[in-house]
C-alpha cells in the first residue's frame, strides 16, 4: 500500500511539478496525508512547504482548503499556482465583490484548491457552504499564528479548532517554518489533531548561512555600504521603517551606482509586482524592504540578508534570513546592531497590545469598539469579549504574551551583544544543537570570515543610451523582422 | 521637463468658460457622479479634470490656484477663479511644449481611459508571452472578473496566436508612431511581457526626470489619443469598447441599470417602481446619463410644450435662473430645467467654436 502510494506520489512529482526528487521533509509530509494521518510540518524556510499539500491533493478525492493569514501571501500563492498551470484554484477573500464571492461559493466543488482567511470561515453563511463540500485536506498555513507564544499571534486562528470540528474533523496538515515546542503543542491542542498525528519536525538551522553581527557606533550606513561592497548580491536589506528603506535605497544608488529598489506597503500593487519580478530576473541586485517583502519569494540565489534594525524575535529573524542561500551555495546573514536598537521594537509592541485601561474600557463599552480603528488592539479586545473570557483572565493572557515578546526580543539582543557563538544562541532558543558547518559559523567563532560563496558583481545602473523603440517592440513580441 | 508641470497643467485645464472654486475642482477631480458635480464639470469645460489621474485635497487646490493667481495666470472673482489673457498665453506655450496634451471634450471615457490602460498592459503581456510560447507567467491583473472578460475578448478575436501577435504588435507600432519619441519609450517602459518586467513609477520618474503626476497625466492623454485614432487601430478599439462596457458606459452601476430600463421604453416612474428607488433618484440617473453622453438627446425626458418654452426662454435670456423660469412655466420640474440647461451649454459651446 505504502510503496504503491509512494510510487504514485513520485509520478505526480515528476509529471506535474517537474522534479526528480523531494527536498527534506516533503516526502514524509506527503505520505502522511496520503495515509490519512494528520500532520504538523515544521520545515525551515525555503524547503518548499507548499508542495507538501499540493502534491497529495492530486491523489486525494475532494477539495483542499488552505487557511492563510495574509491576503497578499494568498494572492501570491494563487498566482503562482495558476502560472504553473493549475487553473482550479481560487482565493476567497475580502478583495472580492459580493457577487464574485457568491459565484465562487456556489461552485466550490469545482475547485481543487481553495485559499481563504480564518476570518472568512467564521462567517456562518460561508462555513455552511464548506460543510457540504468534500474536503480532502485542511491545510493551516503559518500555523504558529494559533499560539500566543508564536511570532504573529492571530486571535482568529484560535477559532480554527471549532471550525475544523464544524467541518467534520477533516484530514489536517499544519505548516510552519519556525515554532518552539510550546507553540507546536498549542497548534496540536487548538486544532484537536493529537490522535493519528505525524509530527514532521526539521531543525531550523540553515548550515549554509553564515551569521554575522556588527556592533555599530553611529556608523550603520558606512558599515552597510562596506558590507554591500563585500557581499555583492543579490541581497535583501530589512528595515522597520518604510522611510528609511526608501532613503537607504537612494543612498546605495548614489554611492554605489547599483540597481536597488525599496519595497514596502506604500508601493502600488503593480510596482510591488515589478520590483519582485525585476529582483527574480536579476535586473535588480538589492531590495531595501520592510517585512512586507519575502513571503512567497522563491529565489534560490539570494546571497545575503542584512538587518538594519533588530528584528522582534528569533522566529522572525530565522524566517527572514532563511530567504538567502536556498540553493545551499552559501549566504550571509548580517545584523547591524547599535546600542538601544531594541527600543524601536519595544515601541512597536506597545502599539500592538491594549493597556489595562484600554482593555477595561472595551469590556465596559464593547459597542464602542466598532467606532475604533480596526487594529490589533481592537481585534484582541473583541476576541476576548466575544469568547466571554473574564477580564482578569484576558489581562493575564495579554501580560503573558507581552512577557513572551520581551523574552523574544531579549534573545535577539543577546544574539547581538553576547560574546558567544551566534548560532548557538539562536538554536538554544529553539532547543536545538548546532550541526557541523562549512566556511565559518559566525562572526564570534571566526574573526575574519571568508565569504561562503563566490561573489558576482552586482547589476550596475544603466547608462543613458536608450534602445531604439522599434527594437523594444520586436523584443517584446519576439519579432524577427 | 518643467518642474512646474502640474501647475502649468492646471492652468491648461482652464478655459474661457471656466469659473470655479477650489472646492469644485476637488469634487470634479474626485470623479463624484452627482448631477451637480457633473454639470459643474460640463459647464466649466473641465471634462478633462473629471475623475482625474492625480488627486489633490482642497487645501492643495487652494495652494495651486493661488500660485497661479500670484503669477497672474488666474484671477479671483467673487471667490471663483478664472483665467487671464496672460494665463491663455501660458496655456498656448504649454500646449506647444507638450504636444500630446489636448483638451478632453467629454466626460464619457474618464473611467474607461484609466481601466483601459491596465487592460492594455495585461493584453500586451498575454500577447508577448504568446509570442514566446510561454503560458507560465504571473498575470498583470489578478482580478478574476477582469481576467474572464479579457479571456472572452481574446476568444472573440477568432484568430490564432501568431496572427494576434502580428495584429497587436502592428497596432502598437502604429500607435507609437503617432506620438513623440519620448512618449514611445514612456509607454514601452511600462509594458510588461516576456523578459520585460516594466519600470516602476520611481524608476520612470528617475529615467525621465519627471514627477509621478506627469506620468499619470501623460498616460491619460496618450489613452485619449489612442481612442481618437480608433479608426486606424481596430483591434485596440475593440478592446476599448469592451472596457467601456465593463465601465458601465461611463456611468455609475446604478445609473447604468436604470438607463438600461429607460432604453427599453419604460418611463421614469415605472423604472423607479421596478428598481424600488425614488423617482428623483431615477431622474438623477437620467441627468448623469445625459451629462456623461453628449450625444444623448434630452427631448424624450421633457414634455414637448415645456421644452419649447424653455428653449425660447434661454434664447431670450441665456443665463436665466430656475427661479425666473418658474414664472414662465407653471410647475416646472427642476429636472426639465437642468436638462435644457445642459443642452444650451453644449449648443452655445458649438456656436462659439
Amino acid at each position: 500500500m505504502s510503496a504503491e502510494l509512494r510510487k504514485k506520489a513520485k509520478g505526480v512529482l515528476s509529471e506535474t511539478f517537474g522534479f526528480d526528487s523531494y527536498r527534506e521533509g516533503q516526502e514524509e509530509a506527503i505520505m502522511s496525508a496520503l495515509q490519512q494521518r494528520h500532520s504538523l510540518v515544521m520545515l525551515p524556510t525555503g524547503t518548499g512547504k507548499t508542495l507538501c499539500y499540493q502534491l497529495p491533493s492530486y491523489l486525494l478525492e475532494g477539495t483542499t482548503l488552505i487557511i492563510s493569514p495574509l491576503l497578499s501571501l494568498m494572492e501570491d500563492q494563487v498566482d503562482k499556482m495558476k502560472s504553473n498551470g493549475e487553473k482550479s484554484v481560487v482565493a476567497l477573500n475580502s478583495f472580492l465583490s459580493f457577487s464574485e464571492k457568491k459565484n465562487i461559493l456556489s461552485r466550490l466543488s469545482s475547485y481543487k484548491f481553495v485559499f481563504l482567511s480564518p476570518e472568512m470561515l467564521q462567517q456562518p453563511a460561508v462555513l455552511n457552504y464548506f460543510k457540504s463540500l468534500t474536503i480532502s485536506l485542511l491545510v493551516i498555513d503559518e500555523a504558529h499564528c494559533i499560539s500566543q507564544w508564536g511570532m504573529d499571534f492571530r486571535p482568529d486562528y484560535l477559532k480554527l479548532g471549532d471550525i475544523r470540528h464544524a467541518l467534520g474533523d477533516p484530514l489536517t496538515m499544519a505548516l510552519t517554518a519556525t515554532a518552539v515546542e510550546k507553540v507546536r503543542e498549542a497548534i496540536i491542542s487548538v486544532l484537536g489533531i493529537a490522535t493519528n498525528l505525524n509530527e514532521i519536525i526539521y531543525p531550523v538551522d540553515r548550515p549554509s548561512i553564515q551569521l554575522r553581527v556588527i556592533e555599530c557606533y553611529k556608523n550603520k550606513d558606512e558599515e552597510l555600504l562596506h558590507a554591500i561592497s563585500e557581499f555583492k548580491g543579490p541581497g535583501i536589506i530589512y528595515f522597520t521603517s518604510k522611510k528609511l528603506a526608501d532613503q537607504t535605497a537612494e543612498m546605495i544608488r548614489v554611492e554605489k551606482n547599483i540597481k536597488v529598489e525599496s519595497y514596502h506597503s506604500d508601493l502600488t500593487k503593480e510596482d510591488k509586482r515589478k520590483v519582485q519580478s525585476q529582483f527574480l530576473n536579476n535586473t535588480l541586485s538589492i531590495i531595501c524592504a520592510t517585512s512586507a517583502f519575502g513571503m512567497g519569494i522563491d529565489k534560490p540565489d539570494i546571497r545575503f540578508v542584512i538587518h538594519y534594525h533588530l528584528p522582534a524575535s528569533p522566529e522572525m529573524y530565522l524566517q527572514e534570513i532563511g530567504r538567502c542561500s536556498r540553493d545551499k551555495k552559501g549566504g550571509v546573514a548580517l545584523l547591524l546592531y547599535e546600542k538601544n536598537d531594541e527600543m524601536i521594537q519595544k515601541r512597536l509592541q506597545q502599539d500592538t497590545l491594549p493597556a489595562k485601561e484600554e482593555l477595561t474600557f472595551a469590556y465596559r463599552h464593547p459597542g464602542k469598539l466598532d467606532d475604533l480603528k480596526e487594529d490589533s488592539k481592537t481585534q484582541l479586545c473583541r476576541y476576548f469579549i466575544n469568547q466571554r473570557v473574564p477580564l482578569e483572565d484576558a489581562w493575564e493572557t495579554i501580560r503573558e504574551y507581552e512577557l513572551n515578546k520581551h523574552y523574544q526580543l531579549r534573545t535577539m539582543v543577546n544574539y547581538a551583544v553576547l560574546t558567544s557563538c551566534k548560532r548557538t544562541i539562536l538554536l538554544n532558543y529553539f532547543n536545538e544543537e548546532a550541526d557541523a558547518r562549512r566556511n565559518g559559523c559566525c562572526s564570534f567563532c571566526t574573526h575574519s570570515l571568508p565569504l561562503p560563496y563566490n561573489p558576482e558583481e552586482p547589476e550596475l545602473a544603466e547608462s543613458n543610451i536608450e534602445k531604439i523603440w522599434q527594437d523594444k517592440v520586436k523584443l517584446l513580441f519576439n519579432l524577427q523582422r | 521637463m518643467s518642474t512646474d508641470f502640474l501647475l502649468e497643467y492646471i492652468n491648461f485645464l482652464f478655459d474661457q468658460q471656466t469659473s470655479v472654486t477650489p472646492k469644485q475642482m476637488t469634487l470634479i477631480s474626485s470623479g463624484k457622479r452627482t448631477p451637480s458635480n457633473l454639470f459643474a464639470a460640463e459647464k466649466n469645460e473641465l471634462q478633462g479634470l473629471f475623475n482625474s489621474s492625480f488627486q489633490l485635497n482642497e487645501p492643495e487646490w487652494v495652494e495651486y490656484v493661488n500660485t497661479l493667481v500670484h503669477n497672474k495666470s488666474l484671477v479671483i472673482d467673487n471667490g471663483n477663479y478664472t483665467q487671464t489673457s496672460y494665463g491663455v498665453e501660458k496655456k498656448k506655450a504649454f500646449i506647444t511644449q507638450y504636444p500630446i496634451i489636448k483638451k478632453i471634450p467629454e466626460l464619457t471615457y474618464s473611467q474607461t481611459r484609466k481601466e483601459f490602460w491596465t487592460w492594455f498592459i495585461f493584453v500586451n503581456q498575454i500577447v508577448s508571452e504568446y509570442s514566446y510560447s510561454n503560458s507560465r507567467y504571473i498575470p498583470a491583473i489578478n482580478d478574476h472578473t477582469k481576467q474572464m472578460r479579457i479571456k472572452i475578448w481574446l476568444s472573440k478575436q477568432m484568430t490564432g496566436e501568431k496572427e494576434l501577435t502580428e495584429r497587436w504588435s502592428d497596432e502598437l507600432m502604429r500607435f507609437l508612431e503617432y506620438i513623440p519619441e519620448m512618449y514611445r519609450h514612456l509607454v514601452l517602459d511600462q509594458l510588461i511581457g516576456h523578459a520585460s518586467e516594466g519600470l516602476t513609477r520611481r524608476q520612470l520618474s528617475q529615467k525621465y526626470s519627471i514627477e509621478g503626476s506627469e506620468i499619470d497625466i501623460s498616460i491619460t492623454h496618450l489613452m485619449q489619443i489612442l481612442y481618437e485614432k480608433h479608426h486606424e487601430l481596430p483591434l485596440f478599439y475593440s478592446l476599448w469598447r469592451d472596457v467601456h462596457d465593463f465601465c458601465h458606459n461611463g456611468l455609475s452601476e446604478s445609473a447604468w441599470k436604470s438607463m438600461k430600463l429607460i432604453d427599453q421604453q419604460y418611463s421614469i416612474d415605472q423604472v423607479a417602481r421596478m428598481r424600488k428607488l425614488k423617482e428623483n433618484t431615477i431622474k438623477e440617473h437620467v441627468l448623469e446619463s445625459v451629462l456623461i453622453d453628449p450625444d444623448k438627446s434630452v427631448k424624450p425626458f421633457i414634455p414637448e410644450s415645456v421644452y419649447r418654452t424653455l428653449i425660447e426662454l434661454f434664447e431670450n435670456k441665456p443665463h436665466v435662473s430656475y427661479k425666473d423660469a418658474t414664472i414662465n412655466v407653471e410647475f416646472l420640474d427642476f429636472f426639465w430645467f437642468r436638462l435644457v440647461e445642459i443642452e444650451r451649454v453644449r449648443v452655445m459651446r458649438c456656436q462659439q467654436n
